[in-house]
């Protein structure tokens, strides 16, 4: 029968199943013998059955067996590259295949046959965990779920820290009322100055949480296009927009964190800028150094106005603390 | 660049479109101005950085009042004045049923190596003004 290596792509000719040796690059490939006895169900799921594997034009990115249709995606045998999916758990210590044809959907563009939560769940802890495999194998045209994906998550990341500022506006507003209340009487009315704070506050927050998913959508757009045209001028983009547009989109999943409490949106931040130079470099096989130019060009940019904010802010505190008026108990 | 009579379908250019007439609806109705945002880096150091005055562009625009949107930032003007041009050109696509242009890699590079070159000199200039 006829195999294919899921690492140098070549057709070989083999009488067996199992593990053997590419005879063009010497990888080892895992041929699943289809007579064999089905495992229990606690034992990893072994490859569907093998089949002759097809020409390399038409054949699947993953190296014989190809996956039949509505393949589960449970974890592949150890070793095995001709798993149905690229997404299973790997073995300790194994090395990424490199990337070839279409790519793999995500887990996410499955959602409705695998549960939108699971799919969530699992595309989320890709990008997160295994950036540069899950950029590896990603198929880059399927944008619009790439773009639900980011959105979903950055809303929900976001709505959860306005919860977290209203909390807070709340707590904040105790300590103002009674601020306000040892301030010269005449000159404020603590109840009204109150009452607008605490309407602005509920107001600003309500607004930003109907706002939040238009700003996901127009932030993903913005960024791709400022660090495709960064690629551009670097020769890094030979796979088009739709290729950096997917990237951005799966990497601001990770602005799910700014659900954490206080450092959530730097870790968010953060985490993102790594997820996206991996994945520009792995998407549009660019390398690491011009997806690291064309992401960290801005992204300097924006943290050297971040630390500024920061300073001003600072200075602007450290101005007005001494002019507060006695016995306020600040 | 190809051009020729194409279905109509709503892809990136279409969003793109879609978001520089948000940022008209923004400019013109909305007191973008009256937040008192300062840029960081002009108050902490007395440096405009490459993209200061951009949002007094948009307004003053999006106000008609060119003279003062190229003073506050020439490729401020500029990029609102293409963004909104496009836009149009989004809305009558599927009337007019023309395509958009599709660059080639190397125009496509030119483009983007002249946005970046022009970003620069904004930004020279508005450093010559200040000073």
């Amino acid at each position: 029968m006829l195999a294919r290596c899921a690492h140098c792509q070549e057709t070989f000719s083999t009488e067996r199943f199992g593990v053997q040796r590419c005879p063009h690059c010497g990888w080892e490939v895992l041929l699943a013998d289809p007579s064999a006895p089905t495992p229990p169900a606690a034992a990893p799921t072994p490859p569907p059955a093998p089949q002759p594997a097809p020409p390399p034009a038409a054949g699947p990115a993953w190296g014989a067996p190809p996956p039949p249709p509505g393949a589960p995606w449970g974890p592949p045998p150890p070793g095995a590259w001709g798993a149905p999916t690229p997404w299973g758990h790997l073995p300790p210590g194994a090395a990424l295949p490199p990337a070839a044809g279409e790519g793999e959907s995500a887990p996410f563009v499955q959602r409705r046959t695998r549960g939108f939560l699971a799919a969530f769940g699992q595309t989320w802890r890709l990008i997160a965990f295994e950036p540069k495999r899950f950029f590896r194998f990603v198929a880059v045209r399927e944008t619009s779920s790439a773009l639900l994906f980011g959105i979903v998550s950055f809303t929900i990341g976001t709505w959860i820290s306005l919860l977290y500022a209203l909390l807070a506006g709340g707590a904040s507003s105790s300590a103002l009322q009674s601020l306000l209340r040892k301030l010269p009487a005449g000159s404020v009315d603590p109840d009204t100055a109150i009452s607008m704070v605490q309407r602005a506050t509920v107001r600003g927050v309500l607004a930003q949480a109907v706002i939040t998913p238009i700003a996901g959508l127009v932030g993903i757009y913005i960024v791709a296009a400022v660090i495709h045209m960064l690629l551009l001028a670097v020769r890094g983009a030979p796979r088009g927009f739709s290729t950096t547009l997917t990237v951005i989109s799966y990497a601001y999943g990770l602005f799910l964190l700014e659900a954490l409490p206080m450092c959530g949106g730097l870790v968010a931040l953060v985490w993102f800028t790594v997820a996206v130079i991996v994945g520009v470099a792995e998407t549009q096989r660019c390398g690491m150094g011009r997806a690291g130019f064309a992401v960290l060009t801005p992204a300097l940019l924006f943290c050297a106005c971040l630390c500024a904010s920061a300073g001003i802010f600072a200075a602007q505190l450290g101005k007005s603390l001494p002019n507060l008026p006695e016995g306020t108990g600040l | 660049m190809p051009r020729g009579r194409t279905p109509w379908r709503f892809g990136h250019a279409e969003v793109f479109a879609a978001i520089f007439a948000l940022s008209f609806l923004v400019a013109r109705f909305l007191p973008v101005l009256s937040l008192g945002y300062e840029c960081p880096a002009k108050t902490l150091f007395g440096i405009p950085c490459a993209t200061c005055g951009m949002t007094h562009a948009f307004v003053f625009l999006a106000h008609g009042r060119l003279a003062a949107a190229l003073g506050a930032s020439p490729a401020g003007a500029l990029l609102a004045a293409g963004g909104w041009a496009f836009s149009i050109a989004a809305l009558a696509r599927p009337a007019l049923g023309f395509g958009w242009p599709s660059p080639g890699p190397r125009t496509a590079r030119t483009l983007a190596v002249a946005a970046g070159l022009g970003l620069l000199v904004n930004w020279l200039y508005l450093v010559a003004r200040g000073a």
